[in-house]
């Protein structure tokens, strides 16, 4: 009894924490496109400054 | 070489030699441009698009288009906003194929000066890009998208996409917060069940129960409010829909549980409500989401070439939103005309294949009125605006479209149609209930009251028919089936008549050559290379016949080559002259009575060779009418076609009724005709001049190719072009209903069977809450066979079978 006491306000606060998340990811709009986030992990992502230098070793890592 | 093209996968010309250097090995390609788009994203360091893709790439056009078009203000606002220094622009994007292809756009957009940011939403294949315009052109972003080899076109939400937008983030809110309500309630009431057959005291009891009651109150009252607003709506209307049943068990579950949690009750019934919810609302997103689909692609150009005075070679670029009436624009080959209008001077063929379906291009001269929509293929028009951009044809019949849409008389669904008796039913009962324990027991009453109406909670029967709907929708997507909503499946089974219109449905719309009569020593390989040749720099449909690839190998050198609309082309070939084109054109007595289209090849002297031209009969087309005909439904083929070629294709196909030559009224005519007789009419149709007749065919199929007023108005709409998926959709259509009766069945047998024991207060609450979970998982597992089983294509093969359970189901229902 005195564990759920504290177990399930725990729970409680979990429960809000998921709707807060869930609910901030919709307006992010980030199930707008289910087809196209499933297969982003599969490429790399570079990131906006690019040094000009470095793009063709990157290249040649990926044949192996 | 017999490998295809590194970019785009297509057979290399053998004369071709265009190569790239990929990782130090030459690769080929078979054009300049798919050369210049690949060299383009190999040297941006983009070669990860080739591994990754899933698709080959479409090939890129040649031409480079002049984008400085866009570089007008009042057009950047139509599809932009500005926030802060930046805009925020969208755009289509034509060519989109997977999600190598979005990932490929971001990170080259992404490397320009001046790009902010990029994201690429695949499934509606709209870019959204935030740049900054002191750094930045518009046009350089068209021209970025164009150097990747995709097509770049202003986007801006119409306002049904916003709203569909809208409804679907709305209802993913809720059906989130129903998912993780389902699962915290659903552990609770694990340790309730427990309870319940071990021994609980009676504080945790409470204290688990109040739990449950906390996080079901926001499910019930945020996620489950559209059943409440439906219910509502329908009860105003004096029409009882599923809503109302789903309502009135959710609500008496949630008052029963409350005062049970209030008062040490026996059971409460917190799980069942949140765990229905989520499943309703499952079904519903699911379904919303398929209709997201149909709202692809833009229609009209944005911007007009305007010219101050007729012959005047200057122009300027302006937002078709400022032409006023009188105005005279200028439309270059191969160019979409974006208002309807006069021609001035020029003349030119007009192709309005969105507007009629057929795809052979009119040939126009001063004078002649053409629409918004249609495009220009082979010469310079002046056009005098005659309708401004809200007025035009094109916008009066998507408004049209719209309207007929809102007034199509949706079928009841099966489901609904029980519903309402069923409604009626369990409010009886338990007013009788109510009132037959009232006088025995009084405290007793009001929880027996609640039970019936508790135990009543249609879930099962609330859940069959979406369930099912969405399995099978889900099911037809995986075969290249888009289904727009569940009715169709329903309204499948009584269809009598299937009407086909010719152009683009029964037949591929582009014309092929089906024979070759050769005049003088000329052979006939010889006389294709120099008519492809001389077609090469025609946009005309006839020319693509000429310029299949696996027909020419190397390609001639034209000279002088000049297109003479509505006759044919001339040009010089290795010093000799050559004409290819119409009979009057090539100097040959015209042959009348012909079904086909005919091209002479002519040089100086005399005619070289004679060209039968055809529209191709679709390879399935055949199988299709015969499947559908031993099915016994009766085909007709409903063309605007005026040529002997509709005789021809039905006499091909073995189809005995046709008419050729109707207009959009004529077809409506014959369609309503049909009905008026108590036919059930499904159409397949590709133009917009179909749209009238698909409105009131009471099941419509669309082409992906169709136009996108077509697709938008159509019940089903093919996305892969084959003909044999109706066949399919049949069968398809033909289980489901199978599963869905099932489910209907059941469901009633089990509500109609717990509801009088409920009244006689014979149901224990626990067993009343389990029946009810146990109920509908059956329904939704029973569902999932419909996508898991692989059926055969042949259309209702066992025609007696769906009947049977027809009037068993009828029956079934009659007695409750």
């Amino acid at each position: 009894m005195a564990s759920l006491m504290i177990l399930l306000p725990i729970a409680l606060v979990f429960f809000g924490l998921a709707i807060f998340l869930f609910w901030w990811s919709v307006g992010n709009k980030q199930f707008d496109d289910l087809d196209r986030e499933g297969q982003r992990i599969l490429f790399d992502e570079k990131t906006k400054p690019r040094d000009p230098h470095q793009q063709p070793q990157g290249e040649s890592h990926h044949d192996a | 070489m017999s490998v295809g093209c590194y970019h785009c996968g297509e057979a290399i010309p053998a004369g071709a030699d265009f190569t790239v250097l990929v990782d130090g090995g030459q690769k080929s390609v078979c054009c300049q441009g798919c050369q210049a788009v690949a060299e383009c994203i190999l040297g941006a360091g983009l070669d990860d698009y080739y591994r990754l893709r899933s698709a080959a790439a479409v090939t890129p056009s040649n031409g480079s288009d002049d984008y400085s078009r866009f570089d007008n203000d009042a057009l950047i606002e139509e599809f932009s906003q500005k926030d802060g220094q930046y805009w925020i622009s969208r755009f289509s994007v034509g060519g989109l194929r997977c999600a190598a292809c979005a990932w490929l756009i971001e990170h080259h957009l992404q490397g320009i000066d001046g790009v902010e940011s990029i994201n690429v939403h695949l499934q509606n294949a709209v870019a959204t890009v935030t740049w900054n315009p002191d750094l930045l052109k518009p046009s350089a972003l068209f021209a970025a998208f164009n150097a990747l080899g995709y097509q770049a076109l202003p986007w801006s939400a119409a306002n049904r996409d916003v709203q569909l937008q809208e409804e679907m983030d709305g209802l993913l809110r809720r059906l989130g917060i129903a998912g993780i309500g389902m699962m915290q309630v659903g552990m609770v009431a694990i340790g309730l069940y427990a309870g319940d057959f071990q021994g609980i005291d009676s504080s945790t009891r409470t204290l688990l129960r109040l739990f449950s009651l906390l996080i079901t109150t926001p499910v019930l009252l945020y996620s489950a409010q559209p059943f409440f607003k439906n219910a509502w709506r329908s009860i105003r209307h004096m029409h009882l829909g599923m809503d109302v049943p789903v309502s009135i068990a959710l609500s008496a579950a949630y008052i029963a549980s409350v005062i049970a949690t209030l008062r040490q009750g026996e059971h409460v019934y917190y799980d069942t409500i949140s765990m229905f919810t989520f499943f309703l609302l499952l079904s519903r997103y699911l379904q919303l989401r398929v209709s997201q689909y149909q709202h692809r692609g833009t229609a009209l150009p944005m911007s007009a070439r305007k010219i101050a005075q007729l012959g005047s070679s200057r122009s300027e670029w302006v937002a078709v939103k400022s032409l006023a009436v009188g105005d005279l624009i200028s439309v270059h080959p191969g160019e979409t005309i974006a208002v309807d209008g006069i021609i001035r001077r020029g003349q030119s063929s007009v192709e309005s294949s969105a507007f009629s379906g057929e795809f052979l291009p009119t040939h126009c001269g001063p004078n002649d009125a053409v629409m918004a929509g249609s495009s220009n293929l082979d010469g310079t028009l002046e056009i005098e605006v005659s309708a401004v951009a809200a007025d035009t044809a094109w916008t009066k019949i998507t408004q049209l479209l719209e309207q007929a849409q809102s007034s199509k008389p949706a079928i009841a669904q099966l489901a609904d149609r029980i519903a309402s008796h069923f409604v009626s039913l369990v409010l009886l009962i338990s007013g009788l209930s109510f009132a037959y324990w009232y006088g025995r027991d009084n405290g007793l009453a009001f929880t027996i009251t609640l039970s019936v109406l508790v135990v009543s909670c249609p879930c099962a029967l609330s859940l069959a028919t979406p369930a099912s709907y969405t399995a099978a929708i889900k099911s037809l997507g995986k075969h290249g089936i888009l289904l727009t909503n569940g009715r169709v499946l329903e309204q499948l089974r009584n269809v009598t008549h299937l009407i086909f219109d010719k152009t683009g449905t029964l037949t591929e719309g582009r014309p092929h050559i089906i024979s070759c009569r050769l005049f003088g020593d000329i052979d006939e390989h010889t006389a294709r290379r120099i008519a492809a040749a001389l077609e090469a720099p025609s946009r005309h449909p006839i020319a693509h016949a000429f310029k299949r690839k696996d027909k020419i190998d190397v390609a001639l050198n034209v000279e002088n080559s000049e297109l003479i609309s509505g006759a044919g082309i001339r040009g010089t070939i290795n010093g000799c002259h050559y004409r290819i084109g119409s009979a009057a054109f090539c100097g040959v007595a015209p042959k009348h009575n012909s079904a086909h289209l005919n091209v002479y090849l002519a040089d100086e002297k005399r005619v070289l060779a004679h060209f039968q031209l055809a529209d191709e009969i679709r390879r399935d087309a055949l199988e299709l009418v015969q499947n559908v005909q031993r099915a016994g439904l009766h085909i007709d083929i409903l063309s605007g076609d005026n040529s002997g070629q509709v005789a021809e294709i039905a006499g091909m196909l073995n189809i005995e009724n046709y008419q050729a030559g109707c207009s959009a009224a004529q077809k409506l005519a014959h369609v309503k005709k049909l009905q008026a007789d108590g036919a059930i009419v499904m159409m397949v149709g590709d133009g917009v001049n179909d749209a009238p007749v698909i409105a009131a065919a009471d099941i419509s199929i669309a082409m992906s190719s169709a136009s996108e007023l077509t697709r938008t108005q159509a019940d089903v709409v093919l996305l892969d072009n084959q003909l044999q998926s109706i066949s399919t959709l049949f069968s398809k259509a033909q289980q489901s209903r199978r599963v869905l009766l099932q489910n209907l069945s059941w469901a009633l047998l089990y509500n109609l069977l717990a509801l009088p024991l409920a009244a006689m207060g014979l149901v224990p609450p626990w067993l009343a809450a389990l029946g009810m979970s146990l109920s509908s998982l059956l329904v939704v597992l029973n569902a999932l066979r419909i996508g898991a089983s692989h059926t055969d294509s042949k259309p209702r093969a066992t025609s007696t079978e769906p009947k049977e359970i027809k009037t068993l189901a009828t029956n079934g229902v009659r007695h409750g």
